[in-house]
């Protein structure tokens, strides 16, 4: 700084002594209360926002909060990944929609249970059906198989639905084409699976591949007298058939008994009319054959 | 009353004429100053608790007080407050203490030199030149090391130097 810029400012000294020479501005004589006042008088937000936020004192070592974080979020990881945890607490009564069949203009919807679903499952298993759930066709062909096919929803309990075919065409021969979307044999299936509760109990049949045999020697034995399979009965959980429900016109029921006295077959099955379930206007009876044995 | 709040009045008594003048100072406007030195005074007792006794006490206040008239100069009301005229003074016969204190013109001058001060160099100016801290105290009290405070405080006198050359 040269003397020219100091000539222009004040002098140090002087510049000192007028700052300290500034009058001192005393606080107002009741500025205590004042501060107690507003200490006092502190709003019922900020209360809150102070006892929300107030500091965690306990002191966590890095390492431990940093091992529970870790465990939290794995079992929220597994939670997530692991859905069945959470369909096992659905109920079993609880029942899913199926769509058997659709026109052009409309839907027609069934409520199927998941035993009607395994039914269905082992009619495409055993006899290498295509069911399908949601089949479009057209026509009136179509529209008449529908029309054939309405379902009537029955409540067994609260939560069950049953279902039941109103009204029924004559019996399908067992080696007529499957028509897509009817799904005759399926629905008959899936009706006839609440039999299992009543007669299945009493049945103890021998389970294991050779089963399957003897499920296809009855299936034969049925498509010979133009019989139709109507069900399946089935364990939960083994799976394979234990019961075959059918369909005899009444002109070849004689024959068929016949045929099951056969003794390749006889001993190992067992036959029984299912009397309650046989329409009395048409010419079929409805058996139901129990598979006791194996060949 | 309990042994914190003893020593809470005890401490607003002896410090509250110091922080109510560097607000003064910081703020130049008396209302403001006692608006500011209780709120200061309130974040004191508020964190007494948490005082770790780093610095002494009165840097310590010294320090919440500076950042306390900061706060105040950026906000909006202040600078609305201080684009308005204070009607209420006018045909106010009795001097207030602000009045008393601005009555002397050369006062006025000084005050009017700080305010147009950037408000790190008025701090330290005020800190250093009206309160006469230690260098090493308004360190601790701005937050600045003590070469840049000092290097602040040399450009703060020169500035005042020269805006008060002719005047005082």
């Amino acid at each position: 700084m040269d003397n020219k810029d100091k000539r222009d400012m004040l002098p140090e000294d002087e510049y000192l002594k007028q700052m300290s020479s500034l009058p001192k501005v005393k606080a107002p004589d009741d500025f205590l209360r004042k501060v107690r006042e507003r200490i006092e008088r502190r709003t019922f937000r900020e209360r809150m926002v102070d006892a929300l936020f107030v500091p965690f004192r306990i002191k966590i070592p890095l390492e431990v909060a940093a091992v529970t974080a870790t465990l939290l979020l794995v079992i929220s990881s597994l939670d997530v990944i692991r859905p069945s945890k959470h369909l096992a607490s659905v109920p079993r009564s609880d029942v899913e929609t199926a769509v058997i069949g659709k026109t052009e203009d409309s839907k027609a919807r069934v409520f199927i249970s998941r035993n009607e679903e395994k039914a269905k499952e082992n009619v495409e298993a055993e006899k290498g059906m295509i069911i399908m759930d949601n089949i479009e066709y057209g026509g009136k062909a179509a529209d008449h198989a529908l029309e054939d096919s309405k379902p009537v929803l029955q409540e067994k309990s609260d939560t069950v639905a049953s279902l039941k075919i109103a009204s029924e065409p004559a019996a399908a021969p067992a080696s007529a084409p499957v028509e897509a979307g009817v799904s005759f044999e399926c629905l008959k299936a899936k009706k006839m699976e609440y039999k299992e509760t009543e007669l299945s109990e009493a049945v103890a049949p021998s389970r294991g591949l050779r089963q399957a045999d003897t499920f296809s020697a009855v299936t034969g034995l049925i498509a010979s007298v133009q019989g139709t399979v109507t069900g399946i009965g089935t364990d939960k959980d083994m799976g394979p058939a234990q019961y075959i429900d059918a369909e005899i016109p009444v002109a070849n029921y004689e024959l068929f008994k016949k045929k099951l006295e056969d003794p390749a077959i006889s001993g190992k099955v067992k036959m029984q009319p299912i009397l309650k379930e046989a329409p009395q206007d048409r010419n079929i009876i409805q058996v139901r054959i129990i598979i006791t044995g194996t060949f | 009353m309990s042994e914190e709040s003893i020593n809470f009045d005890e401490l607003v008594l002896e410090h509250k004429d110091k922080v109510f003048n560097l607000c003064y100072r910081f703020l130049g406007n008396y209302e403001e100053a006692d608006d500011c030195a209780q709120e200061t005074f309130v974040k004191v007792y508020r964190s007494l608790k948490d005082f770790r006794r780093e610095s002494s006490v009165s840097t310590w206040i010294y320090r919440i007080a500076v950042n306390t008239c900061k706060n105040r100069v950026a906000s909006a009301q202040y600078r609305r407050s201080r684009n308005m005229v204070q009607l209420d003074e006018i045909g106010d016969e009795k001097l207030s203490p602000a009045k008393e204190a601005d009555r002397s013109e050369k006062g006025e001058l000084i005050q009017e030199a700080i305010d147009s001060l950037p408000h790190d160099q008025k701090s330290v100016v005020i800190l250093r030149d009206v309160e006469g801290l230690s260098y090493e105290d308004i360190a601790a009290a701005t937050g600045l090391n003590l070469g840049t405070m000092k290097s602040k405080l040399s450009r703060a006198r020169q500035e005042l130097r020269e805006k008060l050359k002719g005047l005082v």
